[in-house]
């Protein structure tokens, strides 16, 4: 950990490059560099300890997932792909910049502590293992999520618009899914001894083995355009929900830090062998709710790789590690597993959080055109033109938004749009994604906290 | 091979075949160890924490052992979102169910 002076200057010079700045858009047309962070909103104070699970739904874990990811990927060679191939060069030099480098490396420990240090606390592992028992309880694990009803096909088919919300969780899964496996690729460097050879072999598949149309991100920027969706790696940044770049961000964490490889032998076992079934139900719900149109190649691959990686990884690799250095190092490699399973149901649960507010933009409304704020609250009023946007965020509390004067534009994914105008109002739910775009010529609006009933999510 | 599960508040005695064994709370870590006191068999779950707070005093002949040898003897355990997760090497009989009065050092 570094002194707070040193946190706070590398901080603010690490979010004073353009590239984190604000934007006139929602979507980052093709370019992998620029990642909005609403640096006004971060001061070094927000990050100084860690947060519990239950403050998971503050923006600063969202600004700090959001860094980490910026800082995580400076690690990889990101281009401009698809159909214009425009390289921005100032762009791409900025964002590989020694100094911009520097910066995020002295605050990453601080942020990574800001947001996965809650895992300590939440799984607590002890006791003596061997690896009968670590097969064992992965093996039970692993059958309780295979054998359960699947609450992503349950709660997105139940959606007012399973269209909307089936987009939406593919936009979450394509911060990961187009630049897939890249963080794998931090652990097949340097020499393990034959185990090294064995997880290359899961990471070749993951690259299609050398055939760019097998390669499994070629393959679902396929389904983002079936899906009418752009295929280009982080066009829906200001989308993505603190938990999806949760999910990325830990696999960065335990391989950018070699001290956590066995966690990350862990992760990989849970990923491969859950993806094996958990893909099952999200062809499923493709095909049921874009009836044929959108091709579920890029889930259906995953249901027959996955049971190969899944086997791989605990017999090829785990094991054999085990057996040469020792039962020792088996607490840490459940602590993997156990820890990338905690992640992937709190994303679940966010995601369908977010799917159901969407669902209720319309009682929100309602709600808060009914609600009288309490004498003396709180209220901050903002006066911005036309054009300007606020970039996506959330706030630590339920907030009631009212527009006095103009047209302002409330998005909460690129297919939930709430205009409002002078007069109208809506509560906007804590730790819910959200950005503004004013659409008169001037806009008036105020806000301050809600503390009535919500009853939509 | 069987893993018992069971919420972290409704049992902290758990008996696997004919071995006895209770949930021991630590500030940084839950244990699921034998009751047995390995000297003459005395009940460890109703030890008493030594002043440095790094043993068990069994409370028939004040033996005292180190949480560290304690450890040892724990069966793999999982916590998680207040549920435990205990596996078990064996097939049969197992129950669990909440005591009064257990030695935690919490
Ligand atoms: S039985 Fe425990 S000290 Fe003798
Ligand atoms: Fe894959
Ligand atoms: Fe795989
Ligand atoms: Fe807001």
């Amino acid at each position: 950990m570094f002194s707070s002076l040193e946190f706070k200057e590398n901080l603010d010079r690490f979010l004073s490059s353009p590239l984190l700045g604000n934007r006139r858009d929602f979507l980052s047309n093709g370019c992998p560099y620029t990642r909005p962070c609403r640096p006004q909103d971060l001061q070094a104070e927000l990050f100084t300890k860690a947060l519990t699970e239950q403050e998971l739904d503050r923006n600063s874990y969202l600004a700090a997932q959001r860094m980490l990811n910026v800082i995580y990927e400076k690690d990889l060679v990101l281009l401009p792909t698809g159909k214009q191939k425009k390289l921005d060069i100032n762009a791409y030099q900025s964002f590989y910049s020694s100094d911009h480098y520097r910066s995020g490396e002295v605050i990453r420990e601080d942020l990574e502590r800001h947001c996965f240090d809650f895992l300590n606390h939440e799984i607590q592992i002890s006791g003596k293992w061997d690896i009968e028992s670590f097969t064992a309880y992965c093996q039970q694990e692993l059958d309780d999520i295979a054998q359960s009803e699947s609450s992503l096909l349950k709660n997105l088919t139940a959606s007012a618009d399973p269209e909307s919300a089936t987009r939406f969780f593919l936009i979450q899964c394509a911060g990961d899914f187009l630049s897939e496996a890249s963080a794998m690729g931090r652990n097949v460097l340097g020499n393990f001894g034959s185990h090294t050879s064995e997880l290359f072999k899961v990471f070749i598949d993951e690259y299609g083995y050398g055939v760019h149309e097998k390669k499994h991100s070629t393959i679902f920027e396929h389904m983002m355009t079936d899906a009418e969706l752009d295929n280009r790696l982080h066009t829906y940044w200001q989308f993505y929900t603190a938990s999806s770049l949760s999910l990325i961000n830990y696999f960065h964490y335990i391989s950018k830090n070699h001290q956590y490889f066995f966690r990350y032998l862990g992760a990989l076992y849970f990923t491969e062998a859950s993806l094996a079934f958990t893909t099952k139900s999200q062809s499923k719900l493709v095909k049921q709710v874009f009836g044929g149109r959108v091709k579920t190649k890029y889930f259906d691959e995953h249901t027959h790789i996955d049971v190969h990686h899944g086997r791989m990884a605990l017999e090829k690799i785990i094991m054999p590690v085990v057996k040469e250095y020792g039962e020792g190092i088996l607490p840490e490699i459940l602590r993997g597993f156990q820890e990338f399973a905690h992640l992937q149901e709190l994303a679940d649960e966010d995601l369908y959080r977010h799917i159901r507010t969407h669902d209720t933009l319309a009682e929100l409304q309602e709600m808060a055109s009914r609600y009288q704020a309490q004498e003396g609250a709180e209220v901050a009023e903002f006066v911005e033109s036309e054009g300007e946007l606020s970039v996506t965020h959330c706030h630590d509390v339920n907030e009631h938004f009212s527009v006095v004067s103009g047209e302002i534009d409330l998005v909460f994914s690129p297919h939930k749009r709430v205009k409002l105008k002078a007069g109208q109002a809506i509560v906007i739910p804590k730790g819910i994604l959200h950005g503004s775009c004013v659409v008169s010529k001037q806009c008036t609006y105020r806000v301050t906290e809600y503390r009535g009933e919500l009853c939509a999510s | 091979m069987r893993v018992v599960t069971f919420p972290v508040d409704r049992a902290n005695r758990l008996m696997i075949e004919d071995k006895g064994y209770f949930v021991f709370k630590r500030q940084n870590e839950t244990l699921c160890v034998p009751t047995e006191c390995p000297h003459r068999g005395g009940p460890m779950h109703l030890a008493k924490v030594s002043d440095c707070g790094e043993h068990l005093v069994c409370p028939w002949h004040d033996n005292s052992f180190s949480c560290q040898s304690i450890r040892r003897k724990a069966l793999p355990l999982v916590q998680r979102k207040g549920t435990i997760k205990v596996v078990a090497k064996a097939q049969n009989t197992i129950a669990f169910w909440n005591e009064d009065g257990i030695v935690s050092s919490l």
